[in-house]
C-alpha cells in the first residue's frame, strides 16, 4: 500500500496550527530547491544555506497569514529573494559608511590556457550573482529554474514583456562580463 | 557568445543541495527563536521602562532647570537694580558740594561753599569750577 503524500497546502494548514512535523516535512520537500535558488542568487554556498534556513523560518512565522495559491515554492522563492535584497541593501549601506576600509578582493582564478568547465561554472555563477537583482531574479527563475515568463511575471507582479526584457538585459550583461573569458581568456591571470 | 550557449551554460550550473542536517538546523533555530522571545520581551520592557524613567527625569529636570533659570534671572534683575541704586547713592554722596569760586592769589582761594549755607539745597552756582579743588 502506498501512502499518498500530503500536499503543500495540507501541510501548511497543519503548520498554521503549529505542527512542527508538518513544517519539517515541508522543509525536507523544498530545501534543495531553496538552497539552489539562493546559491544562484548569491554565488556563495554558505550564505545560500543561511538564507535558505532563514527563508523557512520566515515561512513558519508567516504561516498564519499565508493563503494557499497552489505553489508554495514560488512563495519560498519570494521570501528568499526579499532576504537577498535586504542583505544586499545592508551591504551597500555598509559600503557607503566604510569607504576607506580595504576591500576584500575576490581572488581571480588561476587558469590554464583552456577553459575548464568547472572554472567556467564558477565564473558564470559569480557573474550571475553580480547582476542587478531585477535582472538576476527573472534570469535565474527562467534559465535555471525553468519557470515560464508568464509564471515569473505573475510572481514578480509585472508584465510578461517586462520579464522578457529583463531576462534579455540580464543575458547581455552576463555576456559582457564573460566575454573576456570567452574570447581566449585575455584577462585571465596565469599562474607562473 | 551566443544566446543558446549562455543558456546551456546556465542550465548546466550544478544544482546545489542542502547540506545534511539542514532540516534539523532549521528546527533548532525555530525552537531557539521560540524560546528566546521571553527574554527579549523582558529586556524590551526593561529598556522601555528605563527609557521612560530617563525621559521623565529629563522632563522633570528640564522643568526644574527652567524654573531655576527664571528665578536666577529675576534675582539678577533685582541685583542690577540694587546696584544702580547704590551706585547712584555713592555718586550722590561722593560728589563735592557745589562751591563758587570767588577769586584768590597764589596762596589763597576765595570760595563760597554752598554746602555750608543754610537753605542752599538745590541752589547751584552759575559757574561751577569743581575741578579746581
Amino acid at each position: 500500500m502506498v501512502l499518498e503524500q500530503p500536499s503543500d497546502a495540507e501541510l501548511m494548514t497543519r503548520v498554521r496550527r503549529g505542527d512542527q512535523d508538518a513544517f519539517a516535512e515541508l522543509v525536507d520537500r523544498h530545501k534543495d530547491a531553496v538552497v539552489s535558488y539562493a546559491a544562484r542568487l548569491t554565488a556563495d554556498r554558505d550564505r545560500a544555506e543561511d538564507l535558505a534556513q532563514e527563508t523557512f523560518l520566515r515561512l513558519f512565522r508567516a504561516a498564519r497569514d499565508y493563503t494557499e495559491q497552489g505553489y508554495l515554492r514560488a512563495f519560498l522563492f519570494r521570501i528568499a529573494t526579499n532576504l537577498v535584497r535586504s542583505e544586499e541593501r545592508r551591504a551597500k549601506r555598509l559600503r557607503l559608511l566604510t569607504p576607506f576600509l580595504p576591500r576584500q578582493e575576490h581572488a581571480e582564478p588561476a587558469a590554464p590556457s583552456g577553459m575548464l568547465r568547472r572554472e567556467m561554472h564558477r565564473e558564470l555563477a559569480a557573474a550571475v550573482a553580480k547582476l542587478p537583482l531585477r535582472y538576476r531574479v527573472p534570469l535565474v527563475l527562467h534559465e535555471i529554474e525553468g519557470w515560464s515568463y508568464v509564471d515569473i511575471a505573475q510572481e514578480m507582479g509585472c508584465r510578461e514583456g517586462t520579464v522578457k526584457s529583463r531576462v534579455h538585459r540580464g543575458r547581455l550583461q552576463l555576456k559582457a562580463k564573460l566575454e573576456p573569458y570567452w574570447n581566449g581568456g585575455a584577462t585571465w591571470k596565469t599562474t607562473g | 557568445m551566443e544566446d543558446h550557449r549562455l543558456g546551456d551554460l546556465l542550465r548546466e550550473l550544478p544544482r546545489e543541495r542542502a547540506r545534511p542536517g539542514f532540516t534539523a538546523r532549521v528546527l533548532n533555530r525555530l525552537e531557539s527563536a521560540e524560546r528566546q522571545p521571553a527574554i527579549p520581551r523582558l529586556a524590551l520592557a526593561g529598556a522601555m521602562a528605563a527609557f521612560l524613567a530617563v525621559g521623565a527625569s529629563v522632563l522633570v529636570d528640564a522643568r526644574k532647570e527652567a524654573a531655576e533659570a527664571a528665578q536666577a534671572r529675576q534675582a539678577l534683575r533685582q541685583i542690577r537694580a540694587e546696584h544702580l541704586r547704590l551706585a547712584q547713592e555713592v555718586r550722590d554722596l561722593s560728589a563735592p558740594p557745589p562751591v563758587v569760586y570767588l577769586g584768590g592769589n597764589e596762596k589763597v582761594d576765595l570760595v563760597l561753599d554752598l554746602g555750608k549755607v543754610d537753605g542752599s539745597e538745590g541752589a547751584t552756582p552759575v559757574v561751577y569750577h569743581g575741578e579746581t579743588f
